[in-house]
């Protein structure tokens, strides 16, 4: 009740601003800057390789009242402060608040080896804003190592969680309590680097601001902030009244596979409708929360910045996306669903979920907004842990990311094997043998996975691992029972699959989410991630490009012909042959619908097999 | 009679200089670049060149070339048709790149990513694997296949070849046998191993890399092999050095071998020369700013020494390569000024170029830009003709001003003095990267100024930064060939290491470090350095065991294998990593390159120095004239540099005019000719 009536309140920051547009300017891209520096800083001193080479972190900057002014992923700072042992009062410069605990941030970091770190900035003795800096930890214990199990039923099988608590005081690391943490992890050495890093990394923000304000002074710096926000809430609403219908409700339901215990499909259900300058956005009719760990504690607030955000991206890519336009967005989440689970719910492989969750989101816009049409991705974040005990006696642990289809967008092909989280890359197989007892066999796109379409969706990968000491693997995927979807006539993208093959030739097929399969020292494990789907007609693709598809290896020749009609020669077009199929398939085909979502039985019988795969498996 | 001379080809003009080591006299020179056919432009510019000192290309005696031929293939993709071979399961390791997708949430919706620079239709997997971290043979290259590979290759049109195996950086031998395999089948087919090219971890870049090097080769062989036979047909004898990205200089023959060294070989230029001229000055730490039409270059210069860095940037492609850490930002005199949706003021990267050019040209050109700014605030005095003949319109530059005026409900002056405003302030968040963020405080820093419009925007950001002295040198618009003069011929020889402190004692570092020099010594001695020339420079590169960072720590090896062993480089390292990061970890020291910096020294120029005069600069004043300096008009006096003395001194707000640039100087500053010809601006309360 008190949240409604504190929506409905004038954000305080609205108004006439006294401050010269210069330097607005100058704040705003002193802040943009620094954002990124402090990304520099975290990935070139963290010493875990999903932080180094991945690049798996999250900046933010924020006002004095925790509202993001410049970053990624939106602000949870009031929450933060609301659930840790101190006050507003009892924050101090020199202070830096720690917490890996999803339900003390309303989601905010939304599992718990992201340890996030939250730093008051003070000038002169004020309160003048925050930095925040988030990063995944390679373990923070639990029962599995990279503390993501499968097989969890509570967040207290996940790992130890650090409520939010100062971890620096006054400028003084809390060496003790540090280094309780990182005793209760399988890797104290980089829990404790890479929380340095992430703490040197809102260091570089507090360094920039305490400029601008020698700078301007501040007061103005201050004021800028306010613009900053004030400036990016007026470019949303253009946006949404130039690009979000009022009246009419538009919703789009899809699936996640499973939460690795043989519960699925799970069901995610949004619907969007505008009334005057606000839009609201329900998830009422989505699944309830699940025993296994896929669980998505979605942040209210940051699902704001998601919606901002696509909406800023697709249609005006300078404009500033910060906290301002948070009251112009209405969320219902319904407590006891899958995107808002009550503690102490597992939530470790929460990535199929939030995945889907964005999937969802655009597929609702390319419903609503005319000629504006995304497909679905490779729908998760693939991730794979190999841990064991080598020869020597060393431990290892390796966990490493994976990626797969981009959809095909507006206007272009999806992109092969490529990530949907921004900035984040691949490990190169170069370090994972010098580091860890494997070999890189292939590294591969998956020939014909991206859905067909007048654009492409990108196709998925193959990966190929030759583990060399005997240990355990542990990984999710998701994507293996249902399809990327395709959209406006493109077709739907190819599932995800993973293959174990043993020394003595037999192979295993395992599920998309596994805990801790004992591997031998030359058993193979084929990952292979799920592609794109495509957009538009297949039968209007360029008959060249696709040609040119198949001699790169891209496509075969025979999805060319049954997929795009395009009937080759040698490898070049055959012009008259190609009218032809493209006639006679037009001639024979049903109107396509406007998503395809792939030969998918009912949902009973998609529960069925689904479950029916984890007996199997589980019994072997 | 010895003359020296440098070329520097870039998008617009070439510049030349020739310096004559008699009558220690510069000759300057600037004729039309040639981008259809470069050799053109640099054989035209030179034999103008010669003509106007007076000589014969026969009498030069030292050549010294800078290029942006390699540069502009990149950004336009007009380089050959390239070959590439990988071990078997990893032809696509450009195609995935990597799976980068740009910033923020969503941005994959609008990533335009380019083709691989090797097509998938002309890449091909290979047997043969050598196991890591040991480096041993696991599976053979097979002779037959790789033959029937390369033909199936030359059949599909390739002008070069890439070879790139997995873990080559740990041991070369499959890609020597491949590139010995190929060579003995097709002598003329350029082939390239990425164990050359970058001995390091990172299959994605070193391949990239390589590959980068093979799409350059084929024209950079023409193009080098031309300008040398024209040269040749003139008469000339003296040996051509090719200035490299890392400002360092190599003969033909070697860039023909690694024309990607090349890829920043015209911005490395000025930067080496702005650190011979602060050097000679007694200004040894020094900031530059290299400001032209459409970018400016920014660098630091530490006790001397330009800043380097081993990622190279050029477009979308980042590649490793050793290049004088130049960070580029899209603000220029030719950048325009737009009013966003969102009210917000922005100034580049687009830029409206040469043609149509800014509107002042009048050459149809009506979108505002920073030079119509600078012209609307009188900072460009009319007296000034572009290019010597163009003449200025104030009228077309006040009425693109306007329109920014009316969009933000401001005067038309004040909407340019906004225009100015944010151009410097790209520049400061530029010049900011290269210093503050690499733990540097820039008041530490004087700052040299060049480029057609550097002078123009410099004390404006000194005073922003509080970056003094601010030097112009004399001739800001060549400075580049200018720099060229002052290079030495260098190449750099690296292994990767990835050795902890805990695996290894000084004297194994050492022996390391010798094998790198015995390999430097073999180059110098190939290039035609004499033996007394040559000299050498040691680093390690440091990181805490398994960090992603790389920290250059210069190495004394004489000390290696005395008592302190790697102690020092650990100590080192650590003050640095606290300095720039404000933390240290109870963790191993981990070497992870080792590089060695073979040195051959050319005098190609050295620096004039003059009797300094009296200080009073009337007699050079030109006239007086309005400008608009602080919201307000001053009157400001006009001064023409070639009559300027040295010893003269200037009082803010002035300005002074030369043939390629126009240098303000701030109210509250003041400018004094030294004795080397440059010009110093300070402010009053620092000196």
């Amino acid at each position: 009740m008190s949240e409604q009536v504190e929506a409905n309140k004038l954000p305080d920051f609205v108004g006439e601003h006294d401050i010269d547009s210069t330097t607005l300017d100058i704040i705003e891209s002193t802040l943009e800057n620094t954002r990124h520096e402090m990304d520099r800083v975290v990935e070139t001193t963290a010493i875990s390789p999903v932080i180094r080479e991945q690049s798996d972190q999250f900046p933010l900057i924020a006002d004095p009242q925790g509202r993001m002014v410049m970053g990624q992923f939106g602000s949870a700072i009031d929450t933060i402060i609301e659930n840790a042992a101190v006050d507003w009062d009892d924050l101090e410069e020199g202070d830096v608040l720690a917490t890996n605990d999803p339900y003390m941030c309303a989601g905010a970091i939304s599992h718990t080896p992201d340890m996030l770190l939250l730093r008051p900035i003070f000038y002169e003795s004020d309160l003048v804003g925050f930095s925040s800096q988030w990063g995944n930890l390679m373990d923070v214990g639990g029962k599995t190592p990279g503390s993501m199990p499968i097989q969890a039923r509570t967040i207290f099988e996940e790992g130890i969680r650090l409520p939010p608590v100062k971890l620096y005081k006054d400028g003084e690391l809390d060496e003790e309590l540090l280094a309780t943490f990182a005793h209760n992890t399988r890797l104290p050495d980089h829990a404790e680097a890479d929380i340095k890093a992430l703490a040197a990394g809102t260091k570089a923000a507090e360094n920039r601001i305490h400029e601008l304000c020698d700078r301007f002074g501040k007061d103005t710096y201050l004021e800028g902030c306010d613009a900053i926000l004030d400036r990016t809430r007026d470019g949303m609403i253009d946006l949404i009244h130039e690009f979000i219908p009022e009246g009419e409700h538009y919703a789009f339901e899809d699936y996640a596979d499973d939460d690795g215990l043989g519960n699925g499909p799970i069901k995610l259900h949004l619907e969007i409708y505008r009334e005057g300058d606000t839009v609201y956005l329900d998830w009422d009719g989505t699944d309830d929360q699940v025993q296994g760990t896929v669980n998505f504690l979605l942040n209210e607030k940051m699902f704001k910045m998601f919606t901002g955000v696509f909406l800023i991206m697709a249609f005006d890519p300078l404009l500033t996306f910060n906290d301002g336009y948070y009251d112009l967005f209405e969320v219902n989440l319904p407590e006891g669903t899958v995107v808002q689970p009550e503690s102490p719910a597992p939530l470790g492989n929460r990535l199929p979920l939030m995945a889907r969750q964005f999937d969802v989101l655009q597929a609702t816009f390319s419903k609503l907004i005319d000629g504006f049409n995304v497909a679905g991705s490779y729908g998760t974040s693939p991730n794979l842990v190999y841990a064991g005990v080598d020869s020597e006696g060393n431990n290892f642990q390796m966990l490493e990311i994976l990626y797969g289809g981009i959809p095909a967008r507006p206007g272009g092909d999806g992109l092969d094997g490529h990530s949907w989280w921004p900035l984040f890359r691949t490990v190169p197989a170069e370090y994972q043998e010098a580091y860890y007892p494997l070999t890189i066999e292939e590294y591969s796109t998956r020939t014909d996975t991206g859905g067909p379409g007048t654009y492409r969706g990108g196709h998925g990968i193959t990966k190929v691992y030759t583990f060399e000491e005997d240990g355990a693997i542990t990984f999710q995927d998701d994507r293996a029972h249902t399809y990327p979807w395709g959209v406006d006539g493109g077709k739907h993208g190819q599932t995800s699959e993973k293959k174990l093959i043993r020394t003595n030739g037999t192979e295993e097929e395992l599920p998309s989410k596994v805990e801790n399969v004992p591997v031998k020292a030359g058993d193979k494990l084929l990952f292979r991630t799920a592609g794109g789907g495509g957009l538009g007609d297949p039968l209007e693709r360029d008959s060249e490009r696709v040609a040119r598809e198949v001699r790169q290896g891209l496509i075969s020749e025979t999805a060319a012909r049954n997929e795009y009609g395009v009937v080759l020669n040698h490898g070049t077009v055959d012009t008259e042959a190609t009218e032809k199929k493209r006639q006679s398939i037009r001639d024979t085909r049903d109107d396509p619908s406007e998503f395809d979502y792939g030969p998918l039985p009912d949902d009973d019988e998609l529960a069925e097999r689904i479950a029916q795969e984890r007996r199997e498996f589980d019994s072997d | 009679m010895a003359q020296n001379l440098g070329v520097d080809v870039g998008g617009t003009f070439t510049d030349v200089i020739i310096f004559d080591e008699e009558t220690r006299e510069l000759t300057i020179d600037k004729v039309l670049s040639t981008p259809t056919n470069p050799s053109e432009g640099v054989i035209s510019g030179i034999s103008e060149a010669t003509n106007k000192a007076g000589i014969a290309v026969a009498d030069l005696s030292l050549l010294f070339h800078g290029t942006t031929v390699v540069t502009n293939m990149l950004l336009e993709e007009t380089g050959a048709r390239v070959g590439l071979i990988t071990t078997n399961g990893h032809e696509d390791v450009l195609h995935l790149a990597r799976a980068w997708t740009p910033g923020p949430l969503y941005g994959w919706m609008g990533m335009e990513k380019p083709e691989p620079l090797a097509d998938l239709v002309n890449t091909r997997g290979i047997s043969g694997r050598i196991s890591s971290p040991e480096g041993d043979e696991l599976a053979p290259i097979d002779k037959e296949e790789v033959l029937a590979t390369a033909r199936e290759l030359q059949d599909n049109g390739i002008e070069s070849l890439t070879v790139a195996l997995l873990n080559s950086y740990l041991n070369p031998t499959h890609e020597q046998e491949v590139r010995n395999i190929i060579q003995e089948e097709f002598p003329d087919l350029p082939v390239s191993i990425s164990a050359d090219i970058v001995p390091e971890y990172g299959e994605y870049e070193r391949t990239l890399t390589t590959v980068i090097n093979d799409y350059a080769r084929p024209q950079v062989i023409d193009y080098l092999d031309e300008l040398d036979e024209s040269l040749k047909a003139e008469g000339s004898t003296a040996p051509m050095n090719i200035v490299r990205s890392d400002g360092g200089l190599m003969s033909s023959t070697a860039a023909q071998r690694r024309p990607v060294e090349l890829a920043l070989s015209g911005p490395s230029g000025g930067v080496v020369g702005a650190a011979t001229i602060a050097a000679k000055k007694g200004v040894p730490d020094v900031l530059t700013l290299d400001m032209g039409g459409t970018s400016t270059d920014v660098s630091l210069i530490e006790d001397g020494t330009p800043e380097t860095t081993r990622q190279t940037k050029v477009g979308y492609r980042e590649f490793k390569s050793r290049a004088v850490d130049v960070n580029t930002v899209g603000a220029g005199g030719g950048s325009i000024a737009r009013v966003q949706l969102s009210g917000s003021l922005q100034v580049g990267p687009e830029s409206a170029g040469a043609d149509p050019g800014p509107a002042c040209y009048g050459q149809g050109g009506e979108e505002p830009t920073v030079t119509d700014a600078n012209v609307v605030l009188g900072r460009i005095p009319s007296s000034v003709q572009l290019g010597g003949t163009m003449e200025l319109d104030h009228k077309a530059a006040y009425e693109a001003l306007a329109v920014i005026a009316e969009q933000r409900g401001h005067s038309v002056e004040e909407a340019a003095q906004a225009v100015i405003d944010i151009v410097n302030e790209n520049m400061h968040g530029a010049l900011r990267v290269v210093s503050v963020e690499r733990g540097y405080d820039p008041r530490d820093f004087g700052l040299v100024a060049f480029g057609g419009a550097g002078p123009m925007h410099a004390n404006a950001l000194a005073n922003i930064m509080g970056v003094y002295p601010l030097i112009i040198p004399p001739g800001p618009g060549v400075m580049s060939a200018f720099g060229f003069l002052t290079s030495d011929i260098q190449n750099e020889f690296s292994e990767t290491y990835l050795q902890t402190d805990l695996d290894v004692e000084g004297t194994d570092v050492y022996e390391a470090l010798q094998e790198l020099k015995v390999e430097a010594t073999e180059w110098l001695d190939s290039e035609g350095v004499a033996p007394d020339k040559h000299a050498f420079e040691y680093y390690a590169d440091c990181r805490y065991y398994r960090q992603d960072i790389q920290m250059s720590i210069p190495v004394d090896v004489e000390k290696l294998r005395s008592g302190s062993g790697i102690g020092e480089i650990k100590e080192d390292f650590e003050v640095r990593h606290d300095q720039r990061f404000g933390f240290s970890l109870d963790a191993p020291l981990e070497i992870a390159n080792l590089r060695v910096i073979g040195k051959g020294t050319l005098q190609g120029v050295s620096i004039e120095e003059h009797e300094v005069g009296d200080p009073d600069p009337s007699a050079a004043q030109t006239a007086t004239d309005e400008v608009y300096f602080d919201d307000t008009v001053h009157d400001t006096a006009i001064y023409d540099r070639t009559a300027l003395r040295p010893g003269h001194v200037i009082q803010g707000p002035a300005i002074v005019v030369e043939d390629d640039a126009t240098i303000v100087v701030q109210p509250d500053h003041e400018a004094t000719v030294d004795r080397y010809a440059n010009i110093e601006i300070t402010r009053g309360d620092v000196r």
